[in-house]
């Protein structure tokens, strides 16, 4: 296990962690503009002395070093475009909400899902079966900033039930976390059914039912733990398109997450800021990506040992 | 030659497509929807920049029959041009991410080694970063167009089909027919485009048929951000965001839209789902398999009233009949089979596969799935009748009184549970036996049948141990019950012969030590007469002889059960041909 967590990490995320850098490094230097453009016109004269200030005016990898150094020591630096504020300060209470909602959200994706996928394919080719897939099929129609005005018209507006703006009281999380999950849950349940189909053909599972097993044990005791295994492998893009896809469900119920913040620092040439988010981002999807590598690793004992062995 | 082929498997794809009505629906409503947004704006008499203020957030109406948006203009006009730019930027993200995926994918598994080493390790690197974060920076840094977009976009979706095709490549090149390219002196290059990717060109429509769908969702996104089309086009992402912010008063704006992006995506769906069953080569081999031949209806063979009426009996079988519905007709799988099974008995079932021996058997522990099946006759366990017994009452039988070993042991134990677990499971479900009781009862007959150094083993994963061990540990997980009956399906088939040998010789200690009666399935007579006491004979489903394993052995009745044993070396005279030989023979040493 350690060892696969050491591989991930070396391996993987630091030179991910690496490109995402220094990708994102250049995009923002070598666009046009500059971050000090404001609406009044400033001189060469300030100009330049603004570019000193933040050592913009050094070569670009020396730049980017020096950046990587104060990341390395834990300094996400400061705002270009708004004078006095750190990076920190301006994301710290942006991100703990985008990466709440994400992960709500696919709490909710996880729980509907996998329970959807099952039940399908325990009833394979009966009227559930038709009735889930029926469901997800829609459900990977409808992409979230569809149904979240659907839904915040018709719960929010119309019935009452649900507030359709803000992030405060746990209430408002409802119909956020369900128009982000939606569409996952739909994924989920279709990955967990063909996986529980195929696991549920298997010889292994002729002979737990040849041990007089009830079909319920058969199914979440036997069967699960292989079935669900393409669920665990799209984890990683999962919660990456919902880190992301938050973006415009918090547009839609003006939550404050990181959407806005990237966007305006990406818009405004915010050096610093964009740097700050999208390495934080980054990291979170690599966690995840090494969550859903252990899980699997897990799960599936031929894989540790395969990975061990190495 | 190889577009002859090409064709006649593309128009065979294209047969079984509209074979499938969901697919056929999805490619006539994706048609539709194509020739709407692309005929429309000329038919309609709006414009998509024409504004009128004396119909302002008009509803649908017959004038405007989608109703307008805030400035007047016509919905239906501007959702069809909105089309227009989505299905474009769909179908060149789609051709941008195709070229690039295919060219790195084919080079990569064209070329193997380390250059397939390093091409593979950049895009697992570029395949943990968050593309959909950087494409948005892109987007919001440099001049929004559409040419930015759909770079940006195939970009990102190239990945996924670069290791397609590069699995692909990689198994291709193997075959024969590159080598013949290579001996025939082409290029490299020429090998890999003319006649490699055109194999690999189902699985990369496949992959089509799922970039599609996202790369319209990515460029809805990014247009709903305001990152993607800009004013005065739209799409239909910028169209939704347009309306979604005017839900309560006018929904329509986002309605309109949304439908027309979410019927996009259905008709994509369910036109893909249709093509990868056409050209999905696993699912070809699988509808292409002829069905088993129907059995005509039969009298019933003199092993039906065979049997005797011992008081010793343990298991009577009477007109046993299986049935399973085919599309013409119906397959008897098992027709008016009766047998009787004494205490402490061992019976062998031979035949060959599709006899209906497995079948048999698998019915009589309620194995067989009905419906579809049809199963109808008597058996009796004991003093209870297995067939027609409801479930709970059947599972309580099973694996206590009743045992199953299975054919192949290298598949039928739990991959993902340690082996004393599941020899153990028997007694905890059955007995209610702890955990910790039942572990050390399992190691215990880990022990009795032959596994060394049973303790430790015990925790260890079924891929972890041979075949002909976990044989042994099918066996220990039967007989932890100390079942009545053990069932052993080919027990022996897949295993090799000294590992048989050994199994076998399990089977009859354990038969010996506990008193059990065993069933014992095979296609080989041999197998089946050095452990049974008696024979029974099956053939399309009836059982054709029953005897004593010494009458069936030297004076069979049927004349298959002469074909059987005579196909089989060493069953009689030295220096007799054997069958299958002779029919060599006679047909010039070809088969």
């Amino acid at each position: 296990m350690l060892r696969t967590l050491f591989h991930r990490l070396f391996l993987q995320a630091l030179p991910t962690l690496f490109v995402l850098s220094a990708l994102s490094f250049l995009l923002v230097r070598l666009a046009p503009g500059s971050p000090f453009a404001s609406e009044k016109e400033q001189s060469q004269q300030t100009l330049d002395t603004l570019n000193a200030t933040y050592g913009l005016d050094q070569p670009i990898p020396v730049q980017y070093l020096r950046y990587m150094g104060g990341l390395v020591r834990g300094d996400l630096g400061p705002s270009l475009v708004k004078p006095g504020r750190t990076v920190f300060e301006l994301i710290q209470t942006a991100l703990p909400v985008s990466i709440q909602l994400g992960f709500l959200a696919l709490i909710f994706a996880i729980s509907v899902g996998i329970p959807m996928g099952v039940f399908a394919a325990v009833n394979h080719n009966r009227w559930g079966d038709y009735l889930c897939m029926g469901l997800a099929l829609i459900g990977v129609c409808i992409p979230g900033f569809v149904l979240g005005p659907l839904l915040s018209l018709q719960f929010g507006l119309n019935w009452g039930w649900f507030p359709v703006i803000g992030w405060e009281e746990p209430i408002d999380r409802v119909l956020p976390t369900i128009s982000l999950g939606s569409i996952y849950a739909a994924y989920i349940a279709r990955l967990a059914r063909g996986g529980m189909l195929e696991e549920l053909g298997k010889d292994y599972i002729r002979t737990a039912r040849s041990k007089g097993l009830s079909e319920w044990k058969v199914v979440w005791k036997h069967a699960l733990r292989g079935g669900i295994q393409p669920v665990i492998t799209f984890l990683g893009p999962a919660a990456a398109g919902l880190l992301t896809g938050a973006f415009v469900v918090e547009s839609i119920f003006e939550i404050p997450g990181m959407g806005e913040v990237i966007v305006g620092a990406a818009t405004e040439r915010d050096l610093f800021l964009v740097m700050g988010s999208v390495m934080l981002f980054g990291s979170v999807l690599i966690l995840f990506n090494t969550i859903a590598d252990l899980l699997l690793a897990w799960l599936n004992p031929r894989i540790r040992l395969h990975k061990e062995s190495k | 030659m190889i577009l002859e082929k090409g064709t006649s498997l593309g128009r065979d794809a294209w047969r079984r497509l509209l074979h499938n009505k969901a697919a056929t629906a999805g490619l006539i409503l994706l048609m539709a929807m194509i020739l709407i947004c692309v005929i429309g704006p000329w038919i309609s008499p709006y414009t998509q920049e024409e504004m009128n203020w004396d119909a302002i957030n008009a509803p649908p109406s017959v004038k405007h029959w989608m109703g307008t948006d805030a400035t007047g203009r016509d919905l239906l006009t501007r959702t069809m041009h909105g089309g227009r730019i989505s299905f474009s930027v769909a179908l060149a993200a789609t051709m941008v991410s195709l070229l690039i995926g295919v060219a790195y994918g084919g080079i990569s598994g064209y070329r193997g080694g380390k250059t397939d080493a390093v091409m593979m390790r950049v895009v697992d690197v570029l395949y943990g970063l968050p593309f959909t974060l950087l494409v948005i920076l892109l987007v919001s840094i440099f001049e929004k167009s559409l040419m930015l977009l759909f770079i940006a976009i195939g970009a990102v979706e190239w990945l996924t089909m670069a290791r397609i095709v590069r699995g692909e490549v990689l198994g291709l090149c193997r075959q024969e027919f590159v080598e013949a390219c290579r001996v025939l002196g082409y290029s490299n290059l020429r090998i890999l485009f003319r006649h490699i990717i055109p194999n690999v060109l189902g699985t990369i429509i496949i992959y089509i048929t799922l970039t599609i769908p996202s790369i319209m969702l990515l460029e809805a996104f990014l247009s709903f951000l305001g990152l993607g089309v800009q004013a005065p086009m739209a799409s239909w992402g910028s169209l939704i965001k347009e309306g979604a912010f005017a839900m309560e008063d006018m929904p329509w704006q986002m309605i309109v839209p949304g439908s027309a992006l979410f019927f996009t995506l259905l008709a994509l769906n369910f036109l893909g789902d249709g093509l990868r069953d056409a050209l999905d080569p696993r699912r070809i081999s699988h509808a292409s398999t002829t069905p088993p031949p129907e059995h005509s209806d039969s009298e019933p063979g003199p092993a039906a009233v065979a049997g005797s009426e011992e008081t010793g009996s343990l298991l009577t079988v009477r007109n046993l009949n299986v049935t399973f519905p085919q599309r013409q007709g119906i397959l008897r799988a098992v027709q008016n089979v009766g047998f009787v099974l004494n205490q402490g008995e061992a019976l062998g079932i031979v035949g060959e596969s599709g006899s209906g021996k497995s079948v048999t058997v698998s019915s009589l522990m309620g194995l067989v799935p009905s419906p579809p099946a049809t199963i109808s006759g008597s058996a009796v366990f004991r003093e209870s009748e297995l067939i027609g017994a409801s479930a709970s009452d059947l599972r309580k039988i099973r694996g206590d009184k009743i045992s199953m070993i299975f054919q192949d042991p290298m598949t039928s134990l739990n991959p993902h549970q340690r082996v004393v677990d599941q020899v153990a499971e028997p007694l905890r479900i059955h007995r209610g036996v702890g955990k910790a009781a039942a572990r050390k009862r399992a190691v215990e007959v880990l022990e009795e049948v032959g596994i060394r150094d049973a303790a430790k083993r015990a925790m260890s994963w079924p891929h972890e141990f041979s075949g002909g061990m976990r044989q042994r540990v099918m066996i220990a997980m039967a007989m932890i019950t100390e079942p009545d009956l053990l069932i052993a399906d080919e027990p022996t088939t897949a295993l090799d012969v000294t590992v048989q040998r050994q199994i076998l010789e399990l089977i009859a200690r354990m038969r010996k030590d506990h008193g059990t009666a065993v069933l014992f399935i095979s296609h080989d007579l041999a197998v089946v007469s050095a452990v049974c006491d008696r024979i029974a004979v099956m053939k399309d489903g009836v059982m054709v002889e029953q005897g004593t394993a010494e009458d069936v052995m030297e004076r069979p009745q049927h004349a298959y059960t002469h074909a059987l044993l005579n196909c089989h070396p060493g069953l009689h005279e030295p220096g007799s041909r054997l069958m299958t030989l002779d029919q060599m023979a006679e047909t010039g040493g070809r088969l």
